[in-house]
């Protein structure tokens, strides 16, 4: 074969090479491209690749996020202490979240278009600030609820306790005193409970502002602890039950304290 | 001779309405006093029940539930540490 010839063949195999590799390429979206030399080919390969890891990490953020808010429903429907407007008001609106994040993943999931998905994805990083409010604020509530029923209980205990060292024959002054230390305790954890209630009820998403996101996030500390003081409070009230129980001559260290180990 | 068979039918009269008012007395009673014995507190126990066994079962009822609080309090230390995925587009 003649050089020209050979010269010819190679600028004809460069020329048509590009055109081969489009053609291979539009079968599938997912389609491997080899040459490298098209750039329309790349491009529609890379944008494919794009959408198809921008919906994965949505979907994965949509779920990470369904799954807390079902979670903390649950909890919030069983809370018997709280308001019941509020209660009623922050169920509405952890359903609202669930139901608006299931429609935003349906429409992400139907996107075809890298455009349009951009749009659906940034409302998923946007509602992140409902999402990072509500769930302390339904978390706070759900722990203020318990304190009031650990409360209850604990009232319920200390007025039993108040009638057996009344009708005992001796006077145990360490035990009144703790019945006295662990009745203050109570009623401080209470106090505690309603402040957590009333620093967090009234927040609202700050969609953006600065300003009202670090006064969101200063309030919801002050609940977080206040929650905390109101733990430390059981936790030393609960000493003192021990001491008038021991005082008393009974013996829970085979039930309640196993329980507080094992649950 | 009337004078005795009006007052026999005036004694099975009130006799008769003695039984009735009775019987009719007690199955109130009954439901009340039922309910009187279901009031129990919320650990299980009788609020007048000062007894060891309901003390320790009081003691229980506090103790899972402050177990229950430190779950709860361990759930809102996360919800304030809560990472997003990160979107990509």
């Amino acid at each position: 074969m003649q050089p020209k010839h050979l010269l010819a063949g190679a600028v004809i195999a460069t020329l048509l090479a590009p055109a081969l590799a489009f053609a291979q390429a539009g079968a599938g979206v997912n389609a491997s491209v080899t040459t490298g030399t098209n750039g329309a080919t790349v491009r529609g390969t890379v944008s494919a690749d794009a959408i198809t890891n921008a919906k994965a990490r949505a979907d994965q953020e949509i779920d990470r996020r369904t799954s807390s808010l079902g979670a903390l429903l649950t909890r919030v429907n069983a809370m018997a202490r709280v308001d019941a407007s509020f209660k009623a008001t922050l169920a509405t609106t952890i359903q609202n979240q669930i139901t608006a994040l299931s429609n935003l993943k349906a429409t992400i999931d139907a996107d075809s278009t890298l455009s349009t998905l951009k749009v659906e994805v940034q409302s998923v990083t946007k509602s992140y600030r409902i999402y990072a409010l509500v769930m302390p604020q339904a978390a706070i509530s759900a722990a203020a609820d318990r304190v009031q029923t650990i409360a209850g209980l604990m009232t319920t205990l200390s007025g039993k306790l108040s009638a057996r060292l009344a009708s005992s024959t001796t006077v145990d002054a360490a035990a009144s005193a703790a019945l006295t230390d662990a009745n203050a305790k109570i009623a401080d954890a209470q106090v505690q409970a309603t402040a957590a209630i009333g620093h967090i009820s009234g927040l609202q998403p700050d969609n953006g502002d600065k300003t009202t996101m670090a006064s969101n996030l200063a309030a919801l500390k002050l609940a977080r602890a206040d929650i905390r003081v109101a733990q430390q409070d059981f936790v030393a009230a609960r000493k003192d039950f021990t001491t008038i129980l021991n005082s008393l001559h009974v013996s829970v260290s085979a039930t309640s304290s196993a329980n507080v180990q094992t649950q | 001779m009337t004078k005795w068979i009006i007052g026999v039918i005036v004694v099975v009269l009130v006799a008769g309405g003695a039984w009735w008012f009775i019987n009719r007395q007690s199955p109130a009673a009954g439901p009340q006093s039922n309910a009187q014995t279901a009031t129990t507190t919320a650990s299980g126990t009788s609020p007048s029940d000062t007894s060891n066994a309901a003390l320790v079962q009081d003691a229980a009822a506090v103790d899972a539930q402050m177990s229950g609080l430190s779950s709860d309090s361990s759930s809102v230390d996360a919800s304030m540490q809560d990472k997003p995925v990160t979107q990509s587009y």
